[in-house]
């Protein structure tokens, strides 16, 4: 038989990359295409070891249960033979793909290596790649350890798989996430011929499907495996039980935890030594993805003050430290709690004053990021304060400063006087917006958003449709700028005296971990929208202040978000006329508007807050919602 | 002056080994003539050692048979074993005397002779081999300590083993060799009703390397094999396929006719018949198993009327 015969037989039975990673499924279709004609019937008993022999040279590892299966059947003389030279296959923790049109299952061996950014190959279902990250941090939290010291976000991995066969669904996932494990801790025993049978669900992890043809795909190509992790009480799978040293039943996160757990492998990830410089890298990216890309402030916030509590090797460059603090106090800001945003926030003013290293700009930053964390706190007329000397300097000369610094000068003064209703706002947001227009027109939309708010609140309805307008014609628009935008549009028909809703923010999940204010933000505005009928305004309000809190974590803290929460449930007593909860609105409300320092809510509700009688009165709820600076 | 390095010293005792070989093949193919006492054989035996086996000298009432005594360069002499020094014979070679047999003179092939060694060293081993059956032998402390070591044990329970084998073919009756054909005479032309087979005329080359490599692999081992062809009767075909594994039989004949019987030799020298084993399209039978080589033979015998025996010998 020629060379090229015998090339073509070859590849009818499968490409390189299922000969290297099914090759027990390969030969065996192959064995099958030779019996069926006398000619190579007659030959396959020398061709076989032939090819075993050669697969062997090649690395590809075959298990002795497969040899003894083909001595069995008379296809070779000694499965013995192959044992010097053929170790047990120890392909670590693989994933399976299932031929759609077949129903065959295929072992997808999984490579992995560590890496400065999460990247998954294409052909794996894992997308985006950080999902397994994000798992892996899911597993981390779900044991509650002490690891307030660890960073196990500063790990990043390349994944690849090596069958060569795009796969879908959420099947492979748990498989990936033990992968990346088995790396990180050398590959133990444990992990050396393993495979999962689970996949998420929610916090749950349930069965996979095809779970028959994937251990029996597994069996095939491994021989006998060192673990499988199944749900508990699955007779399917459990048939295979007696084919794997060990077998974790787990039917959520918390279990599967806990098995790692056990066997030691999370340790490796609970180091809380200083970050180098790749370790800031990768979980700086985490960092930024969490609070910008899914607005995960909570987890955010966990995360950055880990890193901080970690601290950094002399390595790692100083700006990027800088970035990290700074996001931290955006993210108090962003979770309500206005105390810590503005300590760290005046840290920040403090050093740019002080350092010798400083700039302008830097202390222009300082300055408006400062500004910025007493809008919480409806300090306004100090933001003004701080600001306006800014606004002279910058119209002297503009260019003392950086455009991006002119920005968030111009919006956070013009969001103060929007509120305070005194001086010129919506000049300053355009000339935010002449600056964007040159220099980063997608970051467009958040200053618009702005305007319409100010617009909105002072009456200028058919100005802010058109500025909605604008941003809802954009494309690429970011989802939170989106989402506030449909906040406001809500508003402006509420404005009008209409009722309007808005498909995508109407099936905002409450579980969702996402920013839940701006959600909060849409749904008292249609709430109050005039005519709506009462159960539904009722519901609404009961459905903001849970989408208010789920971003709010603790309430031990003077929180702005737990104030609005609390300014719902004054809105859901005063449109249900419910005495009794009226009454726990107002007694929530009055803690929150106790007078201390650095908080101006008192102040700013001291008129309207007097007009609460004890009995429930819409109208008396609807002018302190409408006093409240973010609605 | 220079010390050899690790590497340098190793090369050099390779280098040794090679020369003490080919020495001994010069001397092997230099004697010619029946096996005489001081002549060193090879045969199958089916373990996992190199035994050269010595013929220590012929059986004083019947000299159609041969005292064998296996060799080899284990590095552990024991009690019942000679060391045999590299001045004697070259190379380093220990008898392990213990382990001696009688075989027939037939069963040492002139083609199985590997070397041979010098009458001092034979007379040394006789000499052994007389204490021992004296029950008389001198140990020195070397030879104690290597009594004790799990490893000697273990390799001369592989040398027992070896001597098993050779006894149990040695006591069978020798076969006849009939006609003797050497491998290098068979024909590497794929008979014609092996030829061919359906190819997937459109499947492109894969431009795999891996597929490549297995191509080539399934490639050489059909080159390498060898064969024979026997109409048998006009009645069909016997083709004998001669690979590394052994000799193989199929036949080739008209829906009907049945194969001949076919006998030949297992590893301990036992006759056995093959039986036949149909092809998935019936045209082809494949006579099983496949009949290994023995001391570098297959001896066949087809039961035609008269029966033919014929060795394919490698």
């Amino acid at each position: 038989m020629r060379h090229s015969s015998h090339s073509a037989s070859l590849a009818a039975v499968g490409d390189e990359g299922l000969w290297r990673t099914n090759p027990v499924w390969c030969i065996e279709r192959l064995l099958d295409f030779w019996g069926r004609q006398d000619r190579s019937w007659v030959d396959q008993l020398d061709r076989l070891p032939a090819l075993l022999e050669c697969l062997l040279a090649q690395g590809i590892r075959l298990p002795a249960e497969a040899l003894e299966k083909w001595e069995t059947a008379g296809l070779l003389d000694s499965a013995e033979r192959y044992a010097a030279s053929n170790d047990h296959p120890s392909p670590g923790v693989v994933g399976f793909v299932v031929d759609d049109s077949s129903g065959t299952a295929w072992v997808v061996l999984l490579d992995v290596e560590p890496s400065r950014t999460w990247s998954v190959d294409s052909n794996l279902p894992i997308r985006p790649a950080t999902l397994l990250q994000d798992m892996f941090i899911r597993v981390v939290l779900a044991l509650g350890l002490p690891q307030g010291g660890a960073v196990p976000q500063r790990f990043a991995f390349d994944v690849r798989e090596r069958l060569g066969r795009r796969s879908y669904g959420p099947s492979m996932h748990i498989a990936g996430l033990l992968a990346v494990i088995d790396r990180q801790n050398n590959n133990p025993t444990l992990l050396r011929r393993a495979c999962a049978v689970v996949q998420p669900d929610g916090d749950r992890l349930v069965p996979v499907g095809s779970l028959d043809q994937k251990l029996t795909a597994f069996r095939r190509e491994c021989g006998h495996g060192t673990l499988l992790v199944r749900t508990p009480a699955c007779a399917e799978a459990s048939a295979y039980d007696r084919h794997f040293d060990r077998v974790w039943e787990v039917s959520s996160f918390q279990d599967l935890a806990e098995c790692l757990e056990r066997s030691g492998l999370l340790q490796e990830f609970l180091s809380g030594s200083p970050l180098n410089s790749a370790d800031v890298e990768t979980s700086h990216s985490c960092l930024r993805r969490l609070t910008f890309g899914d607005h995960q402030y909570g987890e955010a916030l966990d995360l950055g003050s880990r890193i901080q509590q970690c601290g950094y090797d002399a390595e790692v460059p100083a700006r990027t430290a800088r970035e990290i603090r700074r996001t931290i106090a955006d993210l108090y800001r962003h979770l309500g709690y206005y105390g810590e945003a503005e300590s760290l926030a005046q840290q920040e003013v403090h050093e740019a004053k002080t350092s010798n290293a400083s700039s302008y700009d830097d202390q222009g930053q300082a300055d408006a990021i400062h500004a910025a964390s007493m809008y919480d706190p409806h300090r306004f007329t100090e933001m003004v304060g701080v600001l306006e000397p800014w606004l002279d300097k910058l119209t002297r000369d503009r260019l003392i400063v950086s455009p991006e610094t002119r920005v968030m000068v111009f919006n956070t003064l013009a969001r103060a006087r929007v509120i305070l209703g005194r001086g010129e706002w919506a000049e300053l947001f355009r000339r935010s917006e002449g600056i964007l227009r040159e220099r980063e027109p997608t970051d467009l939309p958040r200053t618009w958003n702005y305007l319409a708010h100010g617009l909105l609140r002072h009456g200028q309805l058919d100005e802010a449709d058109s500025v909605l307008g604008q941003v809802e014609s954009r494309r690429a628009t970011t989802a939170f700028s989106r989402w506030i935008c449909s906040f406001l549009r809500a508003e402006y028909h509420r404005s009008r005296g209409q009722q309007w809703v808005n498909e995508e923010m109407e099936a905002a999940p409450v579980a969702k971990k996402r920013a839940g204010h701006p959600f909060g933000f849409y749904f008292q505005a249609t709430a109050r929208q005039p005519g709506r009928n009462k159960i539904d305004a009722v519901e609404r309000f009961r459905h903001a202040r849970g989408l208010l809190l789920q971003d709010a974590g603790s309430g031990d803290y003077p929180n702005i978000l737990h104030f609005l929460a609390d300014s719902m449930r004054l809105g859901e007593a005063g449109w249900s006329n419910d005495a009794a909860l009226w009454c726990e609105a107002r007694r929530a409300l009055a803690r929150h508007l106790e007078p201390r320092p650095g908080c101006g809510l008192a102040e700013h509700y001291a008129e309207c807050w007097k007009a609460l009688t004890d009995r429930p009165d819409r109208d008396a709820a609807e002018a302190f919602l409408c006093r409240v600076p973010f609605f | 002056m220079t010390t050899p390095t690790g590497i340098e010293r190793l090369q050099q005792a390779i280098a040794e080994t090679a020369r003490d070989l080919e020495r001994a093949a010069a001397r092997a193919s230099e004697r010619t003539g029946p096996p005489a006492a001081g002549d060193l054989f090879v045969f199958d035996t089916g373990e996992e050692a190199a035994l050269e086996w010595l013929v220590v000298r012929e059986h004083a009432d019947d000299p159609s048979l041969l005292l064998l005594a296996p060799g080899d360069d284990f590095p552990l002499a024991g009690p019942p074993d000679l060391a045999l020094g590299r001045d004697l014979v070259g190379r380093p070679l220990t008898i392990r005397c213990g382990e001696a047999l009688w075989v027939p003179v037939g069963f040492c092939q002139q083609r199985l002779r590997t070397d041979l060694v010098p009458l001092e060293a034979l007379r040394l081993v006789r000499q052994k081999i007389a204490e021992l059956a004296r029950g008389r032998t001198d140990e020195s402390e070397e030879q104690r300590q290597a009594d004790a070591d799990p490893d000697y044990e273990d390799w001369l329970g592989l040398v027992a083993r070896a001597r098993e084998r050779l006894q149990q073919r040695a006591d069978q009756a020798t076969p006849e060799l009939g006609l003797v054909i050497p491998l290098e005479q068979l024909t590497s032309r794929l008979p014609a009703e092996l030829a061919s087979e359906p190819q997937y005329a459109l499947a492109a080359e894969s431009g795999s390397p891996l597929l490549s490599s297995l191509s080539g692999a399934l490639a050489e081992s059909a080159a390498a094999t060898r064969y024979h062809e026997i109409e048998i009767d006009n009645s069909g075909k016997l083709v004998l396929q001669a690979t590394e594994s052994g000799v193989r039989a199929v036949w080739a004949g008209p829906r009907g006719a049945s194969p001949p019987k076919l006998l030949g030799r297992t590893e301990s020298g036992e006759a056995l018949e093959a039986t036949w084993q149909a092809g998935p399209e019936g045209k082809l039978q494949r006579a099983e198993p496949i009949f290994s080589w023995v001391d570098g033979q297959v001896v066949l015998t087809i039961a035609t009327d008269p029966p033919q025996t014929l060795t394919i010998q490698r």
